[in-house]
């Protein structure tokens, strides 16, 4: 019978500690934080690339442009977004009939291993780099405190209907070596008006940002090596395509280096 | 397997050393099972199916337990390499996920290592693999259960829960007491047996959300009642949920609720169930971010019927966590044999009615102009929406012909709003019929032919599937399935899905092995579903339980 008391308690006990292990948030969740500031980690600004994989008929996608919304109004420039349509969600039909997606887009999304939209990849190329909407704003908070030496210009220009692209890149501190570097390109596209599943609903005047619509690399990158003056240059154009709309793009570059981290980002906006 | 002969090596010697007191309990014994699935993945330009880049696939496990007295100590072995398709691939490799350590005598167990266990209805909690849906939820932690009383029941637990080969981030802490108000009052002799229960459970996950104010420690209550006298019975629990923003409900602060109830009559051959279901928010898992079937926590059954044949299972329907109203009816009655309608053996037949809905919500404004409310929307307890999420009637008759002959029809309408499920296709409604004879040839020889249709016309349009499958009990059957999609609109895609299976049982021990194509669709067991892509190729199963 003793046993049996000293169990009870313990039972109970557990049970106590189990009634007070409610965090009830009263009111508005939201953090009112910014972070938009040009600090510097290393020699250079750090900026977050998170490609989100999404398509035009995923209910819960829309969601997810929300979030990209908050963490660009929280972030600023130091994250830069990029919108993959792929996969089942992204299949045309006669209320969707916009084609987004790319063979880079595709082709990615294989590499990754994307089976549940939306999805956001963030700080390497790898399968387990995919997150659930979820954990993106915890995971940009973390990449944007990773330092970096690399920096990455870019200058764009439109000449006789074909964006004409350069990305200089630079080790701010040659003495860090980088390896295993690969460069990726991508033209996006901004405020396209198109049909959307969102919760349920049509939505057939939806704006879609960030939609990439061009890979000037393949999903694999171009390998490169620093020159002597630890720098690597790189052109690439594209013609426009007929349903582009040439003021409404812009080029993203970013650099993996061992095990496909993704070491810095940058964007450009066409002029 | 080194690894496991050594474990169980020294589980044996501990248990031989320790408690070898017990002379009326001196012989320990060994238990256990084994199942190997494993099967090849060629092309096949015709139905899309992939090949595999390893050609073959494989799925294995091994449980063995070892059992000394009151205690009992076991382990499982695990071989994914790799996983077969539409088995996350996260599984992909080999381990001994599962190890426990159990005592148990009259008033108290405890089990230390990893555990399955269910509060109630799963309301709250439920922990259980389903390895056809690449389920297992198992905990890693302690269990203890208490009896200090006749008709009292407690249970308390703290553990992490399995994540393939690893573990969730979040820690949970359950508690449950049940109490059987017959035995612990000693009113044996009380018709109306009463049984009430409730339960409590709590998740615990850091918050590093720099945008939103997480609640780190999450709490489910359910209470639960029931009533039975003669053929006469209730069951029926609630649950809360307190504020839990997560992946499923898009980062929804609001309290989510829950009731189910089901009445049942039976009297004779006569026999009838109502139920009903309403909840709003109420995924929980022992992850915010976890989706798909990681890390749940709970258990909400799927108030439709569950549907054995194929076809009648097309259009499965999984319960949707973030809010539905459902209700269901079955009644049965068995003509009695020697009647003008029951004939000469009796006749069971069996009509069932489910509809879900959707809730009543009304959207709450947005903050500003990317910030949706904290808590989504608002909707009010037992309100019940517009759509129509599902709906099934049918009716079975199942009848013995003669000596030698047994037969089953079935008649079934289901509709299925994929458009608010799935996001695409609309409203599906489909037509089904069953039929299903067997025909006992000779002592030990039988032979089953079934033959199913199900008429749409959206989708994949008309459906028909017919199966002929020859046992000679208790060893040998073979089997001819051919499921013909020939109603498909695009003449390219009206294809047969043939498959040829035999197989082989000797005791405990069987093997099955079997070539054809699978269509792309979905497997639901009790409300949980998962994809299966389309496949072509060799299949081979092999069990033993020893």
């Amino acid at each position: 019978m003793k046993t049996n008391t000293i169990l009870l308690t313990i039972l109970i006990a557990l049970l106590g500690i189990g009634f007070n292990a409610c965090d009830k948030i009263e009111g508005n969740p939201y953090e009112t934080i910014q972070d938009t500031g040009t600090t510097i980690d290393g020699d250079t600004v750090k900026r977050v690339l998170l490609i989100e994989f999404t398509g035009h008929r995923c209910t819960n996608c829309p969601q997810a442009h929300q979030q990209l919304q908050i963490l660009s109004e929280t972030y600023g420039e130091r994250i830069i977004p990029i919108a993959i349509h792929s996969g089942y969600y992204s299949d045309t039909t006669t209320t969707y009939p916009t084609n987004y997606t790319t063979p880079f887009g595709d082709n990615l999304t294989t590499l990754l291993n994307i089976d549940l939209y939306p999805r956001g990849v963030v700080g390497s190329l790898n399968k387990d780099a995919q997150k659930p909407l979820a954990e993106w704003a915890e995971a940009v908070a973390i990449e944007k405190d990773i330092p970096t030496t690399m920096a990455i210009n870019i200058e764009s220009s439109i000449e006789n209907n074909t964006v004409i692209s350069k990305a200089t890149i630079t080790n701010t501190k040659p003495e860090i070596a980088l390896n295993d570097l690969k460069l990726y390109a991508v033209l996006v596209e901004d405020s396209v008006v198109s049909a959307q599943l969102n919760n349920g609903q049509l939505i057939t005047d939806y704006v879609h940002n960030h939609v990439v619509r061009h890979g000037f690399t393949s999903h694999l990158g171009e390998p490169f090596v620093l020159n002597s003056e630890s720098k690597f240059i790189y052109n690439f154009p594209v013609a426009i395509h007929s349903s582009w709309r040439a003021k409404k793009l812009s080029v993203v570059v970013f650099v993996t280096s061992e095990e496909n981290k993704i070491i810095q980002a940058a964007y450009k906006h066409i002029e | 397997m080194r690894k496991i002969v050594y474990s169980l090596a020294l589980v044996s010697i501990a248990f031989s050393s320790l408690f070898s007191q017990e002379e009326d309990e001196k012989k320990g014994h060994f238990s256990g099972n084994f199942q190997i699935d494993a099967q090849t993945y060629m092309e096949d330009t015709i139905t899309g199916a992939d090949k595999a880049p390893e050609i073959m696939l494989m799925n294995s496990y091994a449980n063995l337990r070892y059992t000394y007295g009151k205690l009992t100590a076991g382990l499982r072995f695990e071989s994914y390499l790799n996983t077969l398709q539409g088995i996350s691939n996260a599984y992909d490799g080999t381990g001994i996920p599962y190890k426990f350590f159990n005592y148990k005598s009259d008033e108290l167990e405890f089990t230390v290592g990893n555990f399955y266990e269910q509060f109630g209805s799963g309301m709250s909690l439920r922990a259980y693999e389903d390895k056809t849906l690449g389920i297992d939820n198992a905990f890693e932690g302690v269990l203890v259960r208490h009896n200090p009383h006749k008709g009292i029941y407690l249970k308390g637990l703290v553990g992490k829960q399995r994540l393939f080969f690893d573990l969730g981030p979040g820690i949970v802490r359950g508690a449950d007491a049940e109490i059987q108000l017959n035995e612990a009052f000693k009113l044996d002799s009380v018709e109306t047996q009463i049984t009430l229960g409730g339960s409590f459970v709590s998740r615990y996950q850091a918050d590093r959300n720099p945008i939103l104010k997480l609640p780190e420690n999450v709490a489910i209550m359910a209470t639960r009642l029931s009533v039975q006298r003669g053929g006469f019975s209730i069951v029926s629990e609630y649950g809360y949920k307190i504020n839990d923003p997560s992946a499923d409900n898009l980062n929804n602060y609001q309290p989510g609720q829950a009731i189910m109830s089901d009445i049942s009559f039976t009297k004779g051959t006569f026999g009838m169930v109502v139920g009903g279901k309403w909840l709003n928010n109420m995924s929980f898992r022992s992850s915010r971010s976890a989706q798909n079937n990681d890390l749940m926590l709970n258990y909400l059954p799927a108030i439709s019927k569950n549907h054995i044949y194929s076809l009648p299972a097309m259009y499965p329907y999984a319960t949707q966590l973030n809010g539905e109203a459902g209700i269901k009816a079955e009644i049965f009655y068995r003509l009695k044999p020697k009647t003008l309608l029951g004939g000469k053996y009796g006749t069971l037949i069996t009509l069932n009615y489910s509809r879900v809905q959707t809730i009543d919500t009304t959207n709450l404004p947005m903050l500003d102009s990317i910030r949706p409310h904290w808590n989504r929307y608002e909707t009010s307890f037992l309100s019940i929406g517009d759509e129509r999420l599902y709906e099934d009637i049918s009716i079975d008759i199942q009848k013995k012909l003669s000596k030698r002959v047994k037969s089953f029809f079935s008649l079934q309408y289901s509709a299925y709003n994929r458009q608010y499920i799935e996001g695409k296709d609309g409203m599906i409604e489909a037509f089904i019929f069953v039929g299903d004879m067997t025909f006992s040839l000779k002592p030990k020889h039988a032979l089953r032919a079934e033959l199913q249709f199900l008429s749409t016309k959206q989708d994949y349009g008309d459906w028909v599937t017919a199966a002929l499958e020859y046992t000679v009990s208790p060893h040998w059957f073979v089997a001819l399935v051919d499921q013909y999609n020939f109603g498909n609109s695009d003449s390219d895609k009206q294809l047969h899905y043939y498959m040829v299976r035999t197989g082989y049982t000797k005791g405990a021990n069987r093997i099955q092995i079997g070539y054809g194509r699978q269509r792309q669709g979905v497997i639901c067991i009790g409300g949980v579903c998962r994809m299966v892509p389309a496949s072509t190729g060799f299949n081979i199963s092999i069990s033993s339980t020893f």
